[in-house]
């Protein structure tokens, strides 16, 4: 509802009282429409608003966020206050043409640009990448326990870079199950081939909304969260205060909130806060993140890629296809030797291959010569391969 | 994006972004307590292992300073996890000792759960073990010694080796000028690294391990450790060209006598108070090997230590001495035993990278090309043949190697006013190209007595060119500009690593050194030389990639 309809329908007095509150000139023969025409000429002014808001204390700033934001609010001591500046009208409501206007000056007074050291936070998305690639060469085998959990097997030289896969295996073998891209049989897990070969043609933001929609009815709390978090956050960058999100049992279920990788938390003077990750712009706000624009990957002469784990899945996936991942932590670390390679295998992947050796230079400050000629003639040779005549 | 130069893995693993580090002080600064385990153009590794975070509590480092310096210098948070370790890994230090009590050899822990600990983890340990004294003590035969500390480093317990305790006083100093004529002073690394293993050796037990580069001057750190500890020494190198260069340096840079100095041979020589001799011949000869272990040495010098974890040569770590010193370029080998050496000997007390030395001028920078060059008609018909035909890999290489178009990409390397030096494993290869290009040659079939003619030659610049086979590769050739590699034996990676250290002096007319590998492209010998390339580029050597074309098009200037 419109600012002028609340203030259509409060009494002579109460507009009185509010007309003088903002400072209205107030004339004997004014009528109602005088003061009602003014009242919104102020509240619906930028400036104004924003010379309100200067005046509030902390915990009304907050209030007022957490009404323009999400309609209710943690704490109603605070409405009083907001009443008097006719922010609010009957119970806790926002007039929306004066929200729209106060979510432009509440952000800054909600958001801060915080600088700080960064944190690994590998999400069920990443570990799915990587459960597909091990699956996919054949390089895992799992077996269902008597318990319904599962035990892995894989290569002993693979062991330590894939040790952050435990955590998530169990969850993903679910979900991959529930995409008939695996099934149980005489407790082996086995691959369903063709489903693996549609998913495989998807694009990452689909795999993604795949795998958070199954995760969704797992836990309601971090949807609500991301959903409210996805509307309030303006930049990437940007990280909101905690207080404003009325569910005043986040910070505690933080923990639950971060493994999925949607949220990420930090805390400064008791003050905690929250922003999306790169994977959740991209996927639920459909915006390519700038740090994903950054030239972030390292690549070394020893044919080793450095990319953060958080960076573009999309790359992530193109180096788990041609390359082999010797560590995970902060970097996912890849060894690209194309003489690890079988070109036999590779054959229709030429374009593909072609584009991961760009998206590496696009993403990358230097690629060492020896590693652009490497990856060049490989590429030159599949093209060719691909190009032969099949006798 | 990157603000700070590190990136740190919870398991312990340090990347560097060289960007970050142009004068290589923070390289060199985590060598002091971390393994340095690569350095290609872009981005080092480093790896805090427990042994180097133990060395490091050895040396005086707190779990404070390092945690700090970690901190300061890292974009992302530090792992709690590791932070423990750091702690437990150096505290650790001291908490283990062994010694000689009466006739066994015993393990003596500060605390019994240590004790506990060892024998739950270590079932094999736990088999020799001859007694347990007391909570913390355990008794093992004094034979046992090599493995049990082989045991111990493994399951990441260290000890404290301090069995040694013998050594006779020697006299000796070093003279100012050299009995050759020429004013010697050691330079400042050199004192440094003497000083670090003088100064750190006690703490933890005797020994200890200092890596530098080749050409660096490791013998001087050696002499400069011998005339420091003035006591009777071992000094066992890696064969007898290098056994007689130790005899050479300690004669002209020292006071002492000719005949206080011995190259040990045989079995029926008397040591001196140096005695010099070599892995091969204490591992195939067991009567020198037990005349040389009855003796008190005061040190032992283990000359190119990566050798010492080889079967057949780590007993020779078992012959007893007060002071025990290794001395190599790298601890590198392709079996990764290379780190027993610090399980036999002790700590790394001093480590300089070749950047280092650069950067201070002590060494020359190299650059590195591989020129692909294609198969000749003639060549690629032959090893396609083979390929389908027999598919062996020796007759393959051997094909690649002696590809015609190899000469092509050479008369492009060879330059008149550049000192070269043409390396080649096939012997006839190497005759032919001397032949036709009216190159010098020095092979196994030609007189020792030609061929350090030969060499003399070249180190005199009377002539600027010179090719030479495998026996070639313990010539003291001097001043080279230009090191061109043309045909290989399979693989060893730290031979080429010591080719390339010869073109690493700074006397020489060019500041920078260039090698060249000419390698024909799609064959077996491209395969291998990878391997090769690869361990050079981690030594943090920078390659390019070019092709004959681009030599013919002169693409390459220097």
């Amino acid at each position: 509802m419109r600012l002028i309809k609340f203030l259509n329908e409060l009494d002579m007095e109460e507009l009185l009282e509010l007309a003088r509150e903002l400072r209205v000139s107030i004339f004997k023969d004014s009528v109602r429409s005088y003061f009602e025409r003014k009242i919104v000429e102020k509240l619906t002014r930028l400036d104004y608003l924003n010379k309100i808001i200067v005046k509030l204390d902390k915990p009304c700033i907050t209030t007022l966020a957490q009404l323009v934001y999400f309609g209710t609010c943690s704490n109603k001591k605070y409405l009083d206050v907001l009443r008097k500046k006719g922010l609010v009208y009957k119970d806790m409501q926002v007039p929306d043409d004066v929200k729209e206007l106060l979510e432009e000056c509440l952000y800054p007074k909600i958001s801060r640009s915080i600088r700080k050291k960064w944190e690994v936070k590998e999400t069920p998305f990443l570990n799915l990448i990587l459960l597909i690639g091990l699956m996919q060469r054949d390089e895992i085998n799992i077996k269902k326990l008597k318990n319904n959990s599962s035990k892995s097997k894989i290569k002993a030289e693979n062991k330590n870079a894939y040790s952050n896969l435990e955590r998530d295996r169990d969850l993903l073998i679910n979900f991959l199950e529930h995409q008939d891209i695996v099934y149980w049989k005489d407790n082996i897990l086995l691959i369903n081939r063709p489903e693996l070969l549609l998913w495989n043609k998807k694009d990452n933001a689909t795999k993604f909304e795949l795998l958070y929609n199954w995760l969704r009815a797992k836990n309601k709390k971090v949807h609500e969260m991301v959903a409210a978090l996805s509307r309030i956050q303006n930049d990437i960058d940007d990280w909101i205060e905690i207080d404003v999100f009325v569910e005043g049992d986040i910070p505690y279920t933080k923990e639950t909130i971060e493994k999925f990788g949607l949220v990420s938390f930090c805390k400064i003077k008791d003050q905690g806060f929250v922003k999306l990750t790169p994977v959740v712009w991209y996927c639920i706000k459909g915006i390519y993140s700038s740090y994903w624009y950054s030239k972030s990957i390292l690549i070394s002469a020893d044919f080793e890629v450095f990319i953060p784990h958080d960076f573009d899945p999309n790359i992530i996936s193109l180096l788990d296809k041609y390359g082999q991942l010797k560590d995970f932590d902060y970097f996912l670390v890849y060894d690209i030797d194309p003489s690890n390679l079988k070109k036999e295998l590779l054959y229709q992947e030429s374009k593909s291959y072609q584009m991961f050796i760009e998206e590496l230079e696009i993403k990358s400050d230097t690629m060492p010569q020896v590693v652009d000629y490497e990856l060049r003639n490989f590429s030159k040779e599949l093209s060719s391969f691909a190009n032969k005549p099949i006798i | 994006m990157y603000y700070k130069p590190l990136i740190v893995h919870k398991n312990g693993k340090i990347f560097l972004i060289q960007d970050f580090d142009n004068d290589g002080h923070l390289a060199q600064k985590l060598t002091d307590f971390a393994d340095m385990i690569k350095i290609p153009e872009g981005v080092s590794t480093f790896e805090l292992s427990p042994y180097a975070l133990w060395s490091a509590a050895a040396k005086g480092y707190e779990v404070e300073n390092i945690i700090s310096f970690l901190r300061n210098n890292s974009c992302n948070v530090l792992d709690k996890s590791l932070e423990i370790r750091i702690n437990k890994n150096m505290m650790q230090y001291r908490s283990l000792k062994l010694f000689h009590s009466g006739k066994y050899l015993a393990l003596q822990a500060v605390r019994s759960e240590i004790i506990e600990e060892i024998l739950k983890k270590d079932k094999k340990l736990k088999e020799i073990v001859i007694q347990r004294a007391n909570d913390c003590t355990l008794l093992f035969d004094t034979s046992r010694k090599i493995e049990l500390k082989k045991q111990l480093f493994k399951r990441e317990f260290f000890a404290i080796d301090a069995t040694n305790k013998m050594g006779r006083a020697l006299d000796i100093n070093f003279l100012k000028v050299t009995r050759s004529g020429v004013d010697f002073k050691l330079r400042d690394y050199q004192i440094q690294a003497a000083r670090e293993f003088l100064e750190n050796k006690d703490k933890a037990g005797g020994g200890g391990v200092v890596i530098m580069p080749p050409k660096s001057g490791k013998t001087f750190v050696g002499l400069k450790v011998i005339g420091s500890l003035k006591t009777n020494t071992l000094i066992i190198s890696e064969d007898s060209s290098s056994a007689s260069s130790w005899k050479e340096e300690i004669l002209d840079k020292t006071d002492l006598a000719e005949e206080s100095i011995l190259i040990y041979n045989s079995d029926r020589q008397a040591p001196e108070p140096i005695t010099i001799t070599t892995y091969r011949n204490l591992a195939t000869n067991s009567e020198a090997f037990r005349y040389l272990s009855q003796q008190e040495w005061g040190l032992i010098i283990y000359d190119d230590a990566h050798k010492l974890p080889a079967t057949t040569y780590r007993e020779t770590a078992d012959i007893p001495s007060k002071y025990k010193l290794a001395l190599a370029a790298t601890l590198d080998r392709s079996d990764n035993q290379g780190v027993l050496v610090f399980a036999l000997i002790g700590p790394k007390w001093f480590e300089i990278l070749p950047q280092t030395l650069r950067r201070q001028g002590y060494l020359s920078n190299v650059e590195c090309r591989e020129i692909k060059v294609p198969l000749s008609e003639k060549a690629e018909e032959e090893y396609l043949y083979l390929e389908k035909n027999s598919n062996d890999n020796k007759a393959l290489l051997k094909v690649a190697a002696k590809n015609d178009k190899k000469k092509e990409a050479l008369v492009h390397l060879i330059r008149p006013h550049k000192r070269t030096v043409i390396a080649s494993f096939f012997t006839d290869l190497a005759e032919q190209i001397g032949q036709d290009y009216q190159i010098d040659f020095i092979t196994g079939q030609i007189n020792p007595s030609i061929r350090l003619e030969k060499v003399e030659k070249f180190n005199k610049e009377e002539i600027n060119c010179l090719i030479h086979t495998l026996v070639g590769e313990q010539l003291n050739l001097q001043n080279i500009d230009v090191i061109v590699s043309i045909s290989y034996q399979e693989g060893s990676e730290r031979e080429e690593y010591l080719r390339l250290g010869k073109l690493m002096e700074v006397n020489k007319k060019d500041y920078d050194g260039w090698f060249f590998s000419i390698i024909s492209a799609g064959t077996v010998e491209e395969y291998y030389y990878k391997r090769r390339r690869k361990s050079l580029i981690n030594y943090g050597y920078r390659f390019k990639i070019l092709e004959l074309k681009d030599l013919e098009e002169g693409g390459l200037s220097f």
